[in-house]
């Protein structure tokens, strides 16, 4: 089964809160981001995916699962940081959906 | 033995040199991908504790485990086989059998690269089911994937080629991640490792993702 990911990032030349499906199609226009949230999260119900949400800084502020097993915390400890590895990520993610 | 036996706490018990690294890295991937905790001994950073005390208790912690013996060769410094793989393997066998109750539940999955070379090298372990990858890191994750999915009986598991789909977007992400690190993917340490697939987000197979 196809899983899919819905993101929820700032759309800066109009400062609106759009959805990306999997990355590449816009699957809507909000005002706020905790409606962009809301949508994306009625959009994946009931199929398997992700609803990645983004601060307006392209900071990923949550990445939640649905229909697929949550991922757990490591036992291990890290020795660069999370949060330097989770700016690392939202990098990473923001180039991936932000157009060349 | 008092440590608490830990549901979703997967031991893997494999080599860690750069050879296996592929194979290691996809094992890993897996184990988080299903929801699970991968547990090994590089997870192990405090001196104050005995090396062999400290992978004993990680033992008696994991309800499930890994255990790749497929290092069977000489090492090329010493024309010495390793025994490590093995010592563990025996170890966790033996913390299932002799341990108490709780510890009985334990199950675990014998990996080699061919499917009877262990008859040669441990030929106690003749009529025991053991899996093999064949080197191949992505049939690796559908040993492991489906030995998981029959042991733990969890539903709705996402199946191995899916996992080994989202594994090669994730491989290409990690170059990347690193390079924001400025690190090479070689210098993560095993925690690193571990915070990397926590944090990445890609967990969408699909024809229209974006590469």
């Amino acid at each position: 089964m196809a899983t899919k990911a819905m993101h929820v990032i700032r759309d800066d030349a109009n400062g609106r809160w759009i959805i990306k499906k999997s990355g590449v199609s816009v699957a809507g226009v909000y005002a706020t981001r905790k409606q962009a949230t809301a949508e994306a999260r009625r959009l994946i119900k009931g199929k398997s995916g992700q609803v990645v949400v983004l601060t307006k800084n392209g900071r990923i502020v949550s990445a939640e699962s649905h229909g697929l097993p949550k991922i757990q915390r490591a036992a291990a400890r890290g020795k660069i940081g999370s949060k330097a590895i989770e700016k690392a990520v939202s990098a990473v993610v923001r180039a991936r959906l932000t157009p060349a | 033995m008092g440590s608490r036996l830990r549901s979703n706490h997967v031991f893997i018990n494999c080599p860690f040199d750069a050879d296996y690294q592929p194979i290691f890295n996809a094992i890993l991937f897996a184990i988080f991908d299903l929801g699970f905790v991968p547990r090994c001994a590089l997870e192990v950073d405090d001196s104050s504790e005995n090396r062999l005390d400290k992978i004993m208790r990680m033992i008696e912690e994991c309800r499930y485990g890994v255990h790749d013996i497929s290092a069977v060769t000489l090492s090329a410094g010493t024309d010495l086989p390793r025994f490590n793989m093995p010592l563990e393997l025996g170890l966790y066998l033996g913390c299932k059998r002799y341990g108490d109750q709780r510890h009985h539940k334990k199950a675990c999955l014998v990996l080699d690269a061919d499917p009877y070379r262990y008859r040669a090298s441990i030929s106690d372990m003749s009529g025991q089911d053991i899996h093999a990858h064949g080197g191949d890191p992505e049939r690796a994750i559908v040993e492991v994937r489906n030995w998981l999915a029959n042991r733990s009986r969890r539903k709705k598991l996402p199946g191995g080629a899916e996992i080994a789909t989202r594994y090669r977007r994730f491989r290409e992400d990690a170059s990347r991640i690193c390079g924001e690190l400025k690190l090479a993917v070689n210098q993560l340490t095993f925690g690193d490792r571990c915070d990397v697939i926590g944090f990445w987000p890609g967990r969408q197979v699909s024809s229209e993702s974006s590469a």
